[in-house]
């Protein structure tokens, strides 16, 4: 598929699962001909080399980026694909890539899925959507993003591992089909003690050095929000540091280690979300769902097996949401759908922790948060 | 005191819980008058307390000369009440949780143990429960670090509360959840003395039952609440009628300690590392199943103190902390100061719940001469 530079597409207003296509008179996707498979663009030799677009029938890896040249190879060999790129600015130039995998730094996220799009490109980029060095910042790129993708119509999606871990995937399939309905209460945490050991590379600090917990909120937001559709509406978050390596980060000398918020959702429910890069506990990404009926739901650690393609079906990262984060994408771009975790649902997983990390910064005091709303069709 | 040096007890309300005191175990106590409007539970009481005064009302025990001290377990809506009144009449006095109803009598009843200069105890039996005394001793010990976080439920089955359907003369039918927070609340109050001062709280109104139309106005079988300490820590508590396992539990988050799931798992920091699912490396805590003392058989008690009894083995201690600091030797183990700092949160966190989770402050009743953290009563300090 084909998505000439500087010709727009309609944004596609789908209802929840709904196939929608609505790009006739476009230069792709009216015919279905060229809709046979994705050719992605992979940015990003970390955590970007973790992905199964080489094991996608539907997809295959055109060429890769990063600015390091043991990453950029570490992805050849990877995805097994020839062509690489220095840049992300070079890769986009590509008129053979139809889509970009944008797995650079978070206050990069932005930036970079703005250039894939305006060089007509679609996106699936790394958690967390946006991220400022500032709550600021933050916010102006959340509208930014929107803005990009509301001007190309290009399909936006976030790899949010949580949308996919099994445990989630149990739990949307029993409130789905009514086994589990009324969930009014939840608590999720995202418990990373020991983070402080990216903060630094080559005695240099990296974009992760005194992150605020809350910029990084979507392994959390996601358990909710992912599951009910409810929005985050308000926040009181308290943080916690006690010095050390933290000091004199670029996130404005962010003091907190541990971040820990009760939002209240558009429902009227309460959500406790904690984010901890410190303290004596067990890591990991949980949830605990409180719902009004609970009844025994089927509960799997191998969706892959019922929902991938054949080549997929084996675990992955991230507690086998890799595969899953990976076809959705392709699917999504070949149906002509939008992606489950879309720019709204990216923003609304995104924006709250923003304004968490505000309250915390005022002591805990009650904030409103904003809304970016999927327009109604 | 009698003759002997003892404190003589008037036990006011046969509940289950107000007739289960062992105050007779006790070598510096006695039991000498009991009373109960209703004459069921007046007989309970005669019968646990042989040879006892019996009385019909709270006001003819109190004219008793051969009390000094009372033990309140009548409706929670009217502790405060009863307690100002043992006050006034010159006893000392032990008081179920809740300590009050409204901030109004918060206040009052402050102004009244004042006024007295007698000892005024909160009967809140989670102060007592063995890990959270374990917890106490670790925070005194310093072996947590920082205490920086603390979650609590307290799950009370709604059939727990043995509720007649439609019965709107009971106090307890569709009582707000957060009313009972005491129970949550004294878990961290208790261990850190740190208190609470900010809070959002989100109730479930689950349109059910006693929630449906109660005197209370109240349509929450669930709150769940978020406070702010005097410290500045997060600190979350769940009062639930519905869903869980019964009881209290208690999650202490330390800088270099964790002890979770009511004193049963340790988590220290350690040297070790891990890969999460994603292949990132974070820090392997060392974990220890912790071995919990059974302190109330040790000898932070007297001798025929030291035994098993209902509502968590906490018994003893009250009984214990109770006498002793009526009879002079020490402050009361959990006094007026900490007990309103368990009780006036939780009336609070109903008032936000009301409001739609609006952030409110907590009117705060502090211990005078005490800056920074207070230090909560501890139990067995010899006198």
């Amino acid at each position: 598929m084909r998505q000439p530079k500087g010709i727009t597409r309609r944004t596609f207003l789908a209802g929840a699962g709904a196939a929608v296509g609505t790009a006739a008179g476009l230069a792709h996707g009216a015919s279905g001909a060229e809709l046979k498979k994705v050719r992605i663009g992979v940015v990003g030799g970390g955590f970007g080399s973790d992905f199964q677009w080489h094991e996608d029938p539907e997809c295959v890896v055109e060429a890769v980026s990063d600015l390091r040249k043991d990453r950029r190879e570490h992805l050849m060999r990877i995805y097994r694909c020839a062509k690489s790129y220095e840049s992300l600015e070079k890769l986009v130039e590509d008129p053979d890539i139809d889509a970009v995998a944008v797995f650079t730094e978070g206050p990069n996220h932005v930036k970079h899925a703005t250039i894939a799009m305006e060089h007509g490109k679609h996106v699936i980029s790394a958690v967390p959507a946006c991220m400022g060095y500032s709550c600021a910042e933050g916010l102006e790129q959340a509208e930014q993003l929107l803005n990009v993708v509301k001007k190309t119509g290009l399909t936006y999606m976030m790899a949010e591992t949580g949308y996919f871990q099994h445990f989630v995937i149990s739990m949307r399939r029993a409130c789905q089909g009514g086994k589990v309905s009324g969930i009014q209460y939840c608590e999720s945490e995202y418990l990373h003690p020991g983070l402080e050991t990216l903060w630094f590379a080559g005695g240099k600090p990296t974009w992760r050095h005194g992150a605020p917990p809350m910029f990084y909120p979507t392994h959390c937001t996601v358990h909710l929000l992912g599951i009910t559709g409810e929005r985050l509406v308000e926040v009181a978050c308290h943080g916690w540091g006690d010095a050390g390596l933290i000091k004199g980060n670029a996130y404005g000398d962010n003091p907190f280690w541990n971040e820990t918020a009760m939002f209240r959702t558009n429902q009227g429910n309460g959500f406790r979300v904690r984010v901890w890069w410190k303290g004596p506990v067990p890591g990991g990404e949980r949830c605990w769902w409180t719902a009004g009926r609970n009844a025994d739901y089927e509960k799997r650690e191998d969706w892959y097996n019922v929902m991938l393609p054949a080549p997929m079906r084996h675990p992955t990262g991230h507690e086998s949401s890799h595969g899953f984060l990976t076809h959705e994408f392709v699917r999504a771009l070949l149906e002509q759908r939008r992606p489950v975790v879309d720019v709204y649902e990216a923003l609304a997983y995104t924006v709250p922790g923003i304004i968490a990390h505000q309250s915390a910064l005022k002591g805990g005091e009650l904030l409103k948060i904003p809304q970016f709303n999927r327009p109604t069709a | 005191m009698d003759a002997g040096g003892k404190l003589r007890v008037g036990v006011v309300g046969g509940t289950t819980f107000g007739s289960s005191f062992p105050w007779r175990d006790h070598p510096r106590c006695t039991v000498t008058a009991v009373a109960d409007l209703l004459e069921d539970r007046r007989d309970q009481l005669l019968e646990v307390y042989k040879g006892a005064a019996g009385y019909v009302t709270l006001g003819e025990l109190l004219k008793d000369r051969n009390v000094d001290a009372v033990a309140v377990f009548t409706g929670a809506p009217g502790h405060a009440r009863h307690a100002m009144e043992v006050l006034k009449a010159g006893k000392h006095v032990l008081c179920e949780s809740p300590a009050c109803w409204t901030i109004e009598e918060a206040g009052q009843l402050l102004e009244q143990v004042r006024k007295s200069g007698l000892t005024y105890m909160m009967a809140e039996p989670a102060w007592y429960l063995d890990y959270v005394i374990s917890a106490r001793r670790f925070f005194q010990e310093k072996r947590f670090g920082e205490v920086f976080s603390c979650d609590a439920d307290y799950i009370l089955p709604a059939d727990e509360l043995e509720l007649v359907e439609g019965d709107l003369g009971s106090w307890r039918y569709g009582v707000p959840p957060m009313r009972y927070a005491a129970r949550c609340l004294s878990l961290l109050t208790s261990i850190s003395g740190e208190r609470l001062t900010e809070v959002v709280c989100h109730g479930w109104a689950d349109k059910t039952g006693p929630y449906q139309e109660n005197t209370h106005k109240n349509p929450f079988s669930r709150e769940t609440a978020f406070f702010k300490t005097s410290m500045g820590h997060a600190f979350r508590a769940k009062c639930w009628h519905k869903g869980g396992p019964a009881g209290p539990l208690a999650q202490w988050y330390g800088s270099m300690m964790s002890f979770l799931n009511n004193g049963r798992d340790l988590y220290r920091t350690g040297g070790q590392t891990e890969k999460d699912s994603g292949g990132f490396v974070r820090n392997l805590p060392t974990y220890e199943r912790y071995n919990l003392p059974a302190w109330h058989k040790t000898d932070l008690l007297p001798e025929p103190l030291r035994r098993d009894t209902p509502f968590g083995n906490t018994l003893g201690f009250m009984v214990h902390e109770f006498v002793e600091s009526a009879l002079g030797g020490r402050r009361a183990g959990v006094d007026v100061y900490d007990a309103l700092a368990c009780t006036v949160p939780g009336i609070i966190a109903h008032e936000s719940a009301m409001k739609d989770g609006a952030l409110l402050k907590i009117p705060q009743f502090e211990r005078p001469g005490e800056r920074g953290p207070a230090s909560p009563g501890r139990e067995g300090a010899k006198p």
